[in-house]
């Protein structure tokens, strides 16, 4: 390795990175242009005509809050169900020794394998039959059990790196096993927790098939951005100031927490979906 | 082959300076052992050498030419490094291979080098291994295999050994000073542990906290030691230091002994070192006189290392090779020849011009 | 919680043993299992295991919208294996999942092996690269479709335009031609991310010795590249090529937004010809017979990751 850094590679890598977000930059530009000034091709700047007109309307314009408040809504249940079930599964799996337990973890774990798409038939049609489609359960179950497959392998991956000790000093002292669970393998499981938080969190935001399909009304962000990109609307500044706005709070999280996600991927490293 | 001149070498990290003026020369073919504690920069300085840390001030010359902007393969050096740095998906044929392969060498020129170094390694038999599959001591041949391949002017050595369990590092330790007898090159090795700079070095350069504190051969700096700090490094077990006050022309010693002596300038407080295998139990022999209370006996079958202290309390530590029967808790009287006596200043410089002297006839 | 509850304190302990708190017994392993697989258990069960069987079990039955299903064996197979849509479907599947994986790896394993040289002067564009991942299909296909816009309001054509190469420009969603190319890069921008991230920590793991020690033997940075880092680095990047293959394979969202299959389904993959046929044709017996096919491709692909999961599973 060289000791100062060939400026060839920098500058190969800064050129990479520069076209990578030239089109993150060009839907920030198009929201702040009149939609003349799209049709016209503001990318010759001299067509261009700067306005925040956009970034005032689109608000009142599409349902943003009301997306807004569902995407919060549904990514906020489905991942705190999974940081509280998952860990407790993969705790039981790890530690405690039950009929079928090897044939019923190998089964999770797989779960990885199966698409989005099997789930959409059988449970359209249980949904359906049970009047639950449009309610947020019908997105947050799939949503929380399809997320086992990695999240309780993430977590078992950490357990096997506890120190049995811990496990066994507890038993000593009386403590049962749900009771170890609670008092002392969960307090000192938060970075594998908090990895499956991330991983949960970004996907379940970030998700389109499902709740398109079983939601109605309440749509979260991806789905009414969907809706809007699909139809012919010549508003294209305020669609793109929507998708920012969509866009947004994955992005920070995913910035803010590169490390724990970076982590998770590593060792669910089967991915998720 | 080829001469290593340091002109003033300096070295910072930002605002840190690590290395500061140093300047050096290393003769041609010979084997320099930089020593010295954790953090004193031989490694920083070696890795300089080898191009791999950028030098901040100062030139570097290689056989002649000024290196400090070349790359390692035009400075023709090569490197064993102290955690071996084999490459782990290749075997160790192609390990040793690889810098010739670089080199943009022919495949039956390779093939002839690769078998000729590991033929002086005697590691024929690992060729077609990978690296997870060795024991220490043979990753530790292959890793300077791969430095003899090239035939370099200059090897470095940067704790090479310190990885091997003892037994092996003395084997080893032997086995590339017959390397060097055998190739001639220019070698600079790095390490920690005094015992092997002694034992392989041509020359040694005593560093500390970026500076060199002395540099000759082993014998020089074993007997001759510029300062305290060499003294104390140099030599196993580590030298005694005893506090000495000049008052006039005597020297008064713990536990009340006297020396007589003459010099310029001296200082009133000052140290004497005294090696552990200079001193010599019992009231024979003339020189300087102490009482010593035992409070441990080291047997190491040949001989015996002493622990206790002197009547003021400083540490003293003497080798004994015969003194059966001593015991924790006896007094133990002891001699030391004056001419083994190593006189410092409070800063640690040594006070050449202090000449000892047998002490003068009692008088109180 | 069967904890034995320790209210009593320092007073508890002053009683006598025959005072001590009677102490729960703790439950057996396979009742505390119960406890704690229980909710799992139900999601995992209402969202995976029954809609598998019954994805199965439908794809054997004729079953049109609200209809009763009548059981026709292996028809709706039969039937798909000579669907001429489908199987051009198939092939298209293939190239597309192939190509965003080629793609994508390339670049991210290639930038990432690059950013190892310059870890810090490199981190801002590392990030800028990154980012895609955290943007989903859904928002990346209405990017692109910004990009793609046919007149000279799209950016690719505004840019050829500005480079004088105004004739090159056309619409690139519009026609069958260029679509696919079209989505591929969408899906290639999105996916860099992955490969990208994987490689920099695998190389992050090599020690820096024994680059230094390449650096020694005279490899310039691409000789290392070639010869050292990429097959170090190998074990992250296998990890990406599966994760991304079955991405693609299962792509839908970025579909659907950018070019909603068409124009004339020449940006249909098997992922949306399913949603098609169940969810807008309301064929839920041969949408569940692809769905079938291509869980079975995704479990082909898969196959090396089942495996040493189960192998792994203690």
């Amino acid at each position: 390795m060289p000791v100062t850094p060939p400026k060839w590679i920098i500058a190969l890598v800064g050129a990479i990175g520069l076209l990578w977000i030239v089109p993150l930059i060009g839907v920030a530009l198009t929201s702040l242009q009149t939609p003349e000034a799209i049709a016209r091709g503001w990318w010759n700047l001299g067509n261009a005509d700067f306005t925040l007109d956009a970034w005032t309307r689109v608000w009142t314009e599409y349902p943003i809050a009301a997306s807004l408040w569902s995407s919060v809504k549904l990514t906020a249940i489905a991942t705190v169900l999974t940081m509280l079930t998952a860990p407790a599964a993969a705790y039981a799996f790890h530690y405690l020794r039950f009929p079928l337990r090897r044939g019923t973890l190998i089964l999770v774990i797989n779960a990885f394998v199966l698409p989005q798409q099997v789930v959409i038939i059988p449970l359209f049609q249980l949904w359906r039959d049970m009047g639950l489609i449009g309610n947020v359960a019908a997105v947050i179950v799939p949503y929380v059990g399809l997320s086992y497959a990695w999240a309780v392998f993430l977590v078992k991956s950490f357990l096997e790196d506890f120190p049995k000790e811990l496990i066994e000093a507890a038993r000593i002292d009386g403590c049962g096993p749900v009771g170890t669970f609670f008092r002392i393998v969960l307090p000192n499981l938060v970075s594998p927790i908090s990895a499956c938080a991330i991983l949960q969190f970004l996907w379940c935001w970030n998700s389109l098939l499902l709740p398109m399909l079983f939601l109605r009304e309440d749509v979260p962000l991806t789905v009414m951005l969907a809706r809007i990109a699909g139809q012919y609307d010549p508003n294209v500044n305020m669609q793109s100031a929507a998708a920012i706005v969509t866009a947004f709070v994955p992005l920070c999280v995913f910035i803010l927490f590169q490390k724990q996600f970076a982590a998770g991927n590593q060792v669910s490293g089967g991915g998720k979906e | 082959m080829a001469r290593v001149t340091l002109r003033n070498i300096s070295k910072s990290y930002g605002q840190l300076e690590v290395i500061r003026d140093l300047s050096l020369d290393i003769e041609d073919g010979s084997f320099t052992v930089f020593v010295g504690p954790s953090g004193c920069g031989k490694s920083t300085l070696l890795r300089m050498i080898a191009g791999l840390e950028p030098i901040t001030g100062g030139d570097l010359m290689i056989g002649g030419t000024r290196a400090n902007d070349l790359d390692p393969v035009a400075r023709g050096i090569a490197m064993v490094f102290q955690n071996y740095a084999l490459y782990p998906h290749m075997t160790v044929e192609k390990n040793i291979a690889f810098s010739l392969k670089m080199a943009g060498y022919g495949r039956a020129e390779i093939a002839r080098r690769v078998a000729e170094a590991a033929e002086v390694l005697q590691i024929g038999h690992l060729l077609g291994r990978r690296p997870a599959n060795l024991s220490g001591g043979q990753r530790q041949r292959v890793a300077i295999g791969r430095a003899i391949v090239r035939d370099p002017a200059v090897f470095l050595f940067d704790e090479p050994l310190s990885n091997l369990d003892a037994e092996l590092r003395v084997s080893m330790r032997s086995e590339i000073a017959q390397l060097h007898q055998r190739l001639t090159n220019t070698m600079i090795y790095v390490t920690h542990d005094q015992t092997e700079a002694m034992t392989m070095a041509d020359r040694i350069v005593v560093l500390r906290e970026g500076r060199i504190e002395q540099t000759g051969t082993p014998q020089e700096l074993y007997e001759d030691p510029a300062n305290a700090f060499v003294a104390g490094f140099i030599g196993s077990p580590r030298m005694n230091f005893l506090p000495a006050r000049a008052s006039g022309s005597a020297l008064e010693l713990p536990g009340g002994a006297r020396l007589g002596c003459a010099g310029d300038g001296l200082p009133r407080e000052l140290s004497l070192g005294i090696r552990p295998e200079a001193a010599r139990p019992g009231r024979e022999g003339g020189g300087l006189r102490l009482e010593m209370e035992v409070a441990l006996v080291e047997y190491l079958g040949g001989t015996r290392y002493l622990h206790g202290h002197l009547a003021d309390g400083t540490a003293m530590l003497i080798e004994a090779r015969s003194a059966a029967g001593i015991r924790p808790g006896d007094r133990l009287p002891f001699t030391c020849p004056l001419e083994a006596l190593r006189a410092f200043a409070p800063d640690g410089a040594r006070l050449r011009s202090l000449s000892l002297l047998p002490a003068e006839p009692e008088t109180a | 919680m069967s904890c034995a509850n320790s209210s009593g304190g320092l007073g508890a302990m002053a009683r006598t043993a025959a005072a001590e708190p009677a102490r729960r017994r703790p439950l057996p392993d396979w009742g505390a299992a119960m406890v704690l697989l229980a909710p799992m258990a139900l999601f995992f069960g209402v969202s995976v295991l029954y809609p598998l069987a019954d994805t199965v079990r439908l794809s054997f039955h004729e079953l049109r919208g609200l209809g009763g299903a009548s059981w026709v064996g292996l028809g709706n197979y039969a039937a798909l294996a000579q669907d001429p849509v489908f199987l051009a479907t198939l092939w298209r599947t293939l190239a597309f999942t192939l190509s965003v994986t080629a793609i994508s790896v390339g670049i991210g394993w290639t930038v990432g092996l690059l950013c190892a040289f310059a870890p810090r002067q490199t981190a801002p564009f590392r990030l800028m690269i990154f980012a895609t991942f955290g943007i989903s299909e859904a928002v990346s296909g209405f990017i692109w479709i910004g990009i793609f816009r046919p007149d000279s309001s799209g950016l690719l054509n505004g840019l050829l335009g500005l480079a004088g190469l105004g004739e090159l420009a056309q619409p690139w969603l519009g026609s069958p031609g260029t679509a696919m190319a079209a989505l591929i890069a969408a899906a290639s921008w999105s996916a860099v991310g992955l490969p990208l991230l994987l490689t920099f920590a695998a190389v992050q793991t090599i020690p820096k010795s024994v680059l230094e020690a390449a650096y020694i033997d005279g490899a310039k940075p691409l000789a290392t590249m070639w010869h050292i880092m990429m097959p170090l680095s190998l074990p992250g990047v296998r990890v990406a090529v599966f994760i991304n293959l079955v991405t693609a394979l299962r792509a839908f969202d970025i579909i659907f937004v950018l070019t909603g299959g068409g124009p004339a389904r020449s940006t249909e993959t098997v992922g949306f010809f399913m949603y098609r046929v169940s969810m807008t044709e309301f064929n839920l017996g041969y949408g569940a017979a692809t769905t079938v096919v291509l869980l079975l491709a995704v479990m082909a692909v898969s196959l090396p990751a089942v495996i040493q999961r189960t192998k792994g599973a203690r």
